[in-house]
């Protein structure tokens, strides 16, 4: 048994509508299903507004099962975790590698970045002996918007013993504020992609402000959900959040886990 | 009846002198006694306050020192004797959990607790919650909002969230409080509901404007309906930042981020014994602090 990293994300455009005098609140539902993947075990949810505006509800529930609340609350009343000062995921669950595997990575830096190197390192320990892992690579030298693959030794199992894969992190040379973040892929050692896209469900897309990456750094705000209390989603589950508001707002979501695979 | 634990806090607000009015100030006996017939479990003490108008002058450090730095406090278990022998400057020996606060939050965030010990809520129960604005600058909260996370172990026994949260009015003047609807705090499902953590908010303030509300901006009183009560009413709503010290909105520029005192190992507050803690203020000025005391009831 294995547990794969994931994110889904979906960006959406909730609008409200003036019936008469009467302003109905904009709401919309939506949806994170793995599929028929193994059961997942869901570390955290972000949520990003292009609005910041405290008067937006959000209500979490299952798919056909109800929702888990008796009603919708303020969303920033379950913010209560902000990002890792440095760009790092630590995930919920260790992913295993074995000898003979190994992890590729692309890379896009964007925003005002000079032309410089980019590293992605992924952190474990050496099954054998319990010895501290880091697997790099680094680009070479790429300005913005140039699109690298790390595909080299760096990335491969020692020879003598599996590694287990507590977290991944980059070198984030922007700021909080920063306007666009690198654009990050990596794929198992089964060439399956750790994240996904999903659930375009507006033509009107975000600026690149809220369509790009933030999936190992995402937006500060995070929701934590985790396995003490109880958020693993079964295969035949889909998780439902619900977004009030008594504006048009764009949002968008981020779920992130670990999902167990063979 | 099947032992378990019971989260109890013990508040109380001290007014302290400066240094031109007296120094040294001893907590009533019965401040932080254990009152209950069990055993209490000692899980840490947290000391807040809140920044002082004078803070905002030049060598304001010197001046207030938040609530922290020019601060000596003792502590001493009755029958058993000191905790520490002299008194020790608060800044070395209850750092703060949180040393900064995030510079780009798209909201302010709650505040939240994961409890020791869970605590099983059974079917047709629930939690009764009061919440008071305590800013006293004259801003109104939004929304105050408090949440009770936890699980539930369905037919299968696997585990299943559950969220049991209450919304306050758009606006809570301040000095006003409010009462939250008990429906929606109720576990009216079949299953007893394992509450692990409690979240509580205050959606008025957006990024950077959240130190106060983490700290003594909002009071809360949060008891279930049956069994103990985590926070004797008798005492009044206890500050925010004093019922979940560990968050990441507090601001510590000042020295007024909650403070926390952890008591290493298993020690235990015996029926009938107390804390004291004593205070000795070096700052000029006459300060308000929150104390609050936090431990887990084991209830056999």
């Amino acid at each position: 048994m294995n547990y794969l990293p994931f994110a889904l994300r979906e960006i959406t455009t909730p609008t409200y509508t003036t019936v008469g005098t009467t302003t109905m609140a904009a709401s919309h539902i939506s949806s994170f299903s793995l599929g028929n993947l193994g059961k997942a075990y869901l570390q955290d949810l972000s949520l990003r507004f292009v609005l910041a505006a405290d008067d937006i509800f959000i209500r979490l529930g299952w798919l056909g099962q109800g929702y888990i609340m008796e009603r919708a609350i303020p969303f920033s009343s379950l913010l209560t975790q902000g990002r890792p000062r440095a760009s790092v995921w630590p995930f919920i669950k260790p992913y295993r590698l074995l000898p003979g595997q190994h992890l590729r990575v692309e890379l896009t830096p964007r925003g005002s970045v000079a032309t410089m190197q980019h590293t992605v390192a992924f952190h474990g320990i050496r099954e054998l002996d319990n010895v501290p892992v880091v697997l790099h690579e680094s680009t070479a030298a790429i300005a913005a918007t140039t699109q690298a693959a790390l595909i080299g030794d760096g990335y491969k199992c020692p020879a003598d013993s599996p590694v287990l894969l507590y977290s991944v992190s980059f070198d984030d040379v922007v700021s909080d504020l920063a306007a666009v973040s690198d654009v990050i892929q990596i794929y198992g050692s089964d060439g399956r992609k750790w994240f996904k896209w999903a659930n375009y469900d507006t033509a009107a897309l975000f600026t690149a402000t809220f369509e790009e990456d933030h999936y190992i750094d995402p937006i500060v705000d995070l929701i934590e959900l985790g396995e003490t209390n109880g958020w693993i989603m079964n295969p035949d589950q889909t998780l439902l959040v619900e977004i009030l508001s008594n504006f048009a707002f764009r949002v968008a979501l981020t779920l992130r886990g670990s999902v167990e695979v063979e | 009846m099947q032992p378990y634990f019971s989260p109890r806090w013990l508040y109380k607000r001290v007014s302290m002198p400066g240094v031109v009015g007296g120094t040294t100030v001893q907590l009533n006996a019965s401040d932080f006694a254990n009152t209950e017939i069990f055993d209490m479990h000692l899980q840490w003490l947290c000391v807040t306050g809140r920044p002082n108008a004078a803070a905002t002058t030049a060598n304001f450090v010197t001046a207030q020192g938040g609530v922290r730095r020019r601060t000596q406090i003792q502590l001493g278990l009755s029958q058993q004797g000191d905790i520490n022998t002299v008194p020790s400057n608060m800044t070395a020996m209850m750092a703060p959990d949180v040393p900064y606060k995030q510079a780009f939050a798209q909201s302010q965030g709650a505040v939240r607790l994961d409890l020791p010990y869970s605590y099983e809520l059974p079917p047709d129960a629930g939690f009764v919650v009061t919440t008071k604005n305590n800013d006293g600058s004259g801003n109104a909260c939004t929304y105050p909002t408090v949440a009770l996370l936890g699980h539930i172990n369905d037919r299968e026994n696997n585990k299943a969230p559950r969220i049991m949260s209450a919304v306050g009015p758009d606006t809570l003047a301040d000095g006003a409080s409010h009462n939250f609807d008990a429906a929606d705090l109720w576990n009216d499902g079949i299953d007893s509901i394992i509450v692990n953590s409690l979240t509580l908010s205050d959606a008025s303030h957006p990024a950077g404007a959240g130190a106060n509300f983490a700290l003594t901006g909002t009071s809360w009183l949060i008891n279930p309906s049956t069994g103990l009560e985590w926070m004797p009413t008798t005492r009044g709503p206890i500050p925010a930042g004093c019922i979940a010290p560990f968050n990441r909105i507090s601001n510590d520029v000042l020295d007024q981020a909650p403070s926390i005192f952890r008591f290493g190992g298993n020690v235990i507050l015996r029926p009938r014994q107390r804390l004291s803690i004593e205070l000795q203020s070096l700052a000029n000025a006459v300060e308000t602090y929150d104390i609050c005391l936090f431990g887990m009831l084991e209830v056999q």
